[in-house]
């Protein structure tokens, strides 16, 4: 009877623990899902109750009025250029930073970076005002340059290219320097090949970052013209701007698209990523 | 009483049979050692008995219990693991107290024991440091504590030794024997690729090889009566030379005859290598039990040296006979020795082993 | 002699000056390569934050000029704390109605996200198939952006929306109207943040669970150790460093929350003020109300309370870890 017993405890508690995990999948999709039905559906449809799961009338309307609306293409252009230009930022100076921070010696170094590094304490709020205050007089509110100063070299970026410069072997960058070539050479020539892999992660993070930001470009972005995706839609909401919510669930689902597809895509790479950094946190 | 006792017992993991019907009987007291290469199957056995494997043919007895689904929490055995799992989360006090807890023994019993087993282990001292702290030697203390404190019914042990460097492995041996077999007086099953140790601590050694067991038998005579040409390769450094040959009849004497030699068989192996004549049988002779000279001397065969090592407290000759393959003799420091040369060398004919070339089994034992 | 010992000191010297000429380019490169990233980083991390701490002196409004006022942003401040404390409505104490919220929204979502994750950790830590379509469906929130995920809420809370849909069938006639009901819109907002963190949280425990060796595991098992006990003694213990994180991490991030609370509750902090927080009224201050000057003295009191509480969570669950 002991047998039994034992085998048939380890299937039962097998079993609640599918249940449970798949049950909780279930929840954390669930918006995604039912998002993605509704935008398809009329708004009477959508606010129907019990809640329908098939769209009848099936209808591209929503994601017509959305895209008819002039301001969402320029919020979608000004999103993606944001995201450019951080992207490009930190890939293009946090590497130099990092690098430099990694293998070349100079007075201060260390206390520097150390230093830097604590600004990851502060809170973005105590900054922001003062930001925003060097960024107006510089004339540069309402801009998407203006905002992007703020996160062009995160913190973040040059800590990890710093950690994966650290970790490449010495050996290299010596030969390279018997070899004739100057620090800043060896940088592009050697430095930068080699830290694909690193690049690659801040790359997407910051695109990440900057794809869903939403604190910097609501303050230092100010017409509607210049908004990004997120602002913007939080603004026509707020505007009531269509009488029904479904385009507005049809634009956020525009909007989470990128970011959802390039996470299905490089899963495995970015939670492991991710993983890794709680980990030396 | 502890006896452990395996039954026909199969593992496999895949399509991997990593125990083959392995038949063992442990008894009570006893010091089993585990013996045999990396991947024989030896550690799966053991983790088998341990529960932590549950098998997939046979059964598994402990005392007079088949403890097949009987969970590793209950069965009243502790194990020593190679890399020690102790909890670096606790100190040594708290890594010897945690099976009293988990056994519901109130908190100043398991004091007492806790601090009885630290002071006979030597590590009183220690009990309020943490593992990453300690040793590697101290660590291993501090595993074998916490296996102690619970008086199991069986030790297992799974190449505890092998993390320790040379000199203290030595002392280990002998103190892990005076422990668990001596003062203790437990049932012991040890696992270990290393022969020495299983030379000189066991009462009796199982040899495995590819999930299956080789023999059983006390130390001397798994190396002076090897059951099979594994275990007589095994045992023994440098291992034993083997000659393939058949046994037929010269001039009314029984002869072993391979390659070039014909080695007239002592008249003490007639009456059990008859039955041989004519077939292909194996022939195993120790480096040890090779007298090698210059000279032709009585019932000796000439060879040419291919190489020799010299070790200081001895020499090892590699020779040939001819024959494609390289055979080596122990001998005395002192001999000069030249490449090429040709010397003689006589087997001692009251050491020699004969296998069944098919079988691989010994014909003799 | 005299010759010999001349051009020795020359060759020292002219090997210590290219010593010297390879030093000084190294360091002219490393401050060509780190010179924009520490200059933007500089000026928008530390120079700003001295520049609040100033500025919180100071009552301004942008355009005409700074006028020094001492304390009185500060002032103006615990006026507010005290006057709500005093059970003054959300308007006349919008900084007290803000860290009230706060703090309660903090004590909901932090230990929640935190045990959430660990206990679907925990089961997901198994023999089971697929862990990677649960890891990826569980980050999945993560990685959305905070304000697309509150519209589609919002919708989702709606009187007739899914959510009460699911409720009804547990507990019928249960079914509030979360977004204007001043009595539920901080739970709704914290159900959000639940929702969106505890899946990333999630993942980060199951990697520290699975880089526990696993014969830790079996030797406590063969010490008597159930699979509940083998959770409580072993695996809580050597999460500890993921918990800390996780813990650290979630605080900061819940008390300095913006964006949901801006979307679901509105930029006026929802009915009666129910999902206003510290960070609404700092942008209000700054950017409504023009008073830069209190909103830095706000900003200042955020972060210390943020110091405070992470450093005191630090301290204490370094000495439950002693014991």
């Amino acid at each position: 009877m002991r047998v039994k017993h034992h085998k048939l405890l380890k299937s039962v508690w097998l079993l609640i623990t599918y249940i449970i995990l798949t049950l909780f999948a279930l929840v954390y999709l669930m918006p995604f899902i039912r998002s993605f039905i509704a935008s398809f559906m009329t708004w009477a449809q959508a606010s129907s109750y019990p809640p329908e799961w098939l769209p009848s009338p099936f209808t591209l309307e929503n994601y017509l009025k959305v895209l008819r609306l002039d301001l969402f293409p320029r919020w979608v252009f000004n999103t993606a250029l944001y995201a450019g230009i951080i992207v490009a930022g930190n890939v293009f100076f946090a590497t130099m930073a990092g690098y430099a921070f990694a293998r070349l010696r100079f007075p201060g170094r260390d206390a520097l970076f150390s230093a830097l590094l604590a600004l990851l304490m502060v809170p973005a709020f105590v900054t922001l005002v003062p930001s925003y205050i060097i960024v107006y007089k510089l004339g540069l509110i309402d801009n998407i340059l203006g905002l992007s100063l703020l996160s062009l070299v995160h913190v973040s970026s040059i800590f990890l290219m710093r950690q994966y410069f650290l970790s490449l072997p010495q050996d290299v960058f010596d030969a390279a320097r018997v070899d004739g070539c100057g620090p800043i050479k060896t940088f592009f020539y050697i430095g930068l090949p080699l830290a694909k892999p690193a690049l690659g992660a801040v790359a997407v993070y910051q695109f990440l970052g900057a794809w869903n930001a939403f604190l910097g470009p609501l303050v230092f972005l100010r017409s509607p013209e210049n908004f990004t995706l997120p602002v913007g839609l939080s603004f026509a909401f707020q505007r009531a701007m269509w009488t029904e919510y479904t385009p507005i669930i049809a634009g956020s689902l525009i909007a989470a698209a990128p970011t959802i597809i390039l996470f299905i895509v490089l899963n495995k790479y970015l939670i492991r990523g991710i993983v890794i950094t709680a980990g030396k946190g | 009483m502890a006896r452990v006792y395996l039954e026909n017992v199969v593992k496999r993991f895949g399509r991997v049979v990593a125990v083959d019907h392995v038949t063992l009987e442990v008894r009570d007291k006893e010091f089993m050692v585990l013996l045999g290469p990396s991947g024989c199957g030896k550690s799966t056995t053991l983790r088998l008995i341990a529960g932590l494997e549950t098998p997939d043919e046979g059964r598994i007895w402990i005392g007079n219990t088949v403890v097949n689904e009987v969970d590793p929490t209950k069965r009243n055995i502790a194990m020593v693991f190679q890399s020690y799992a102790l909890y670096p989360h606790m100190t040594v006090y708290g890594n010897i107290e945690f099976p009293l807890k988990m056994a519901h023994v109130p908190k100043e019993e398991r004091r007492r024991k806790v601090i009885q087993v630290a002071r006979f282990l030597g590590i009183e001292d220690l009990l309020n440091r943490y593992p990453k702290q300690l040793s590697g030697g101290q660590q291993q203390r501090v595993a074998l504590a916490r296996a102690i404190v619970r008086e199991p019914e069986v030790f297992l042990l799974d190449e505890p030794l092998s993390n320790l460097d040379a000199k203290l492995r030595v002392k280990m041996r002998f103190e892990l024997r005076r422990l668990l077999h001596d003062e203790l007086k437990t049932t012991t099953i040890y696992v270990t690729h290393d022969q020495v140790e299983a030379m000189t601590m066991a009462d009796r050694i199982a040899v495995m090889n590819q999930g299956r067991i080789m023999q059983v038998a006390l130390p001397i005579d798994v190396f002076d009566k090897p059951a099979n040409t594994f275990v007589a390769g095994f045992i023994g450094v440098p291992p034993t030379n083997f000659l393939e040959g058949v046994i037929t009849v010269k001039n009314e004497r029984l002869v072993f005859s391979t390659g070039p030699l014909d080695l007239t068989i002592p008249e003490e192996y007639h009456d059990r290598l008859e039955g041989y004549v004519g077939r292909e049988v194996i022939m195993g002779i120790r480096p040890q039990d090779i007298t090698v000279s210059k000279e032709a001397i009585e019932n000796s065969y000439p060879a040419k040296i291919v190489g020799y090592e010299p070790l200081g407290t001895e020499t090892y000759i590699h020779f040939t006979i001819n024959d494609n393959k390289d055979y080596v003799a122990v001998a005395s420091k002192d001999m000069k020795i030249k490449l090429g040369e040709t010397i003689y060398w006589k087997p001692n004919s009251a050491k020699l082993y004969f296998f069944d070339k098919r079988t691989q089994k010994s014909i003799l034992y | 002699m005299k010759l010999t010992n001349f051009s020795l000191t020359l060759i020292k010297s002219k090997i210590s000056k290219s010593f010297e000429k390879t030093r000084q380019r190294e360091v002219l490169a490393a401050l060509t390569l780190i010179g924009v990233a520490v200059a933007l980083n500089m000026t928008f991390g530390y120079f700003a934050a001295l520049f609040a701490l100033y500025l919180s002196f100071f009552k301004w409004d942008y355009i005409g000029p700074m006028e020094f006022v001492g304390l009185r942003n500060f002032e103006i401040l615990f006026r507010e704390l005290v006057r709500g404390l005093h059970g003054a409505p959300f308007f006349l104490a919008p900084f007290y109605t803000g860290l009230r919220n706060i703090l309660l929204y903090t004590a909901i979502v932090v230990p929640a996200q935190t045990i959430l994750a660990m206990v679907l950790a925990a089961f997901a830590n198994q023999k089971i198939r697929g862990v990677q379509f649960y890891k990826v469906s569980y980050f999945l929130p993560a990685v959305t952006c905070p304000v697309i995920v509150s519209l589609i809420f919002i919708w989702l809370f709606m009187k007739n929306g899914l959510i009460n849909y699911f409720i009804q069938m547990v507990i019928p006639g249960f079914a509030p109207d979360w977004i204007n009901d001043r009595n539920y819109l901080l739970y709704a907002i914290s159900i959000v943040a639940i929702w969106g963190t505890s899946g990333h949280f999630m993942v980060s425990f199951l990697a520290a669970m699975q880089s526990i060796p696993r014969d830790i595991y079996e030797a406590a098992m063969l010490d008597g150790a159930g699979p509940i006990r083998r959770f409580i003694y072993v695996t809580v213990p050597m999460l500890k460093p993921m918990i800390v994180y996780v813990v650290v991490m979630g605080l900061i991030g819940a008390l300095q929350m913006f964006d949901l609370a801006y979307v679901m509750a509105g930029p006026s902090g929802g009915p009666g003020g129910a999902g206003y927080t510290m960070a609404l009224d700092i942008y209000r201050e700054a950017f409504l109300k023009l008073r830069p000057g209190v909103a830095a003295a706000k900003s200042l009191f955020l972060f210390t309370l943020i110091f405070i509480v992470t450093y005191v969570f630090q301290k204490r669950f370094r000495v439950i870890a002693a014991r």
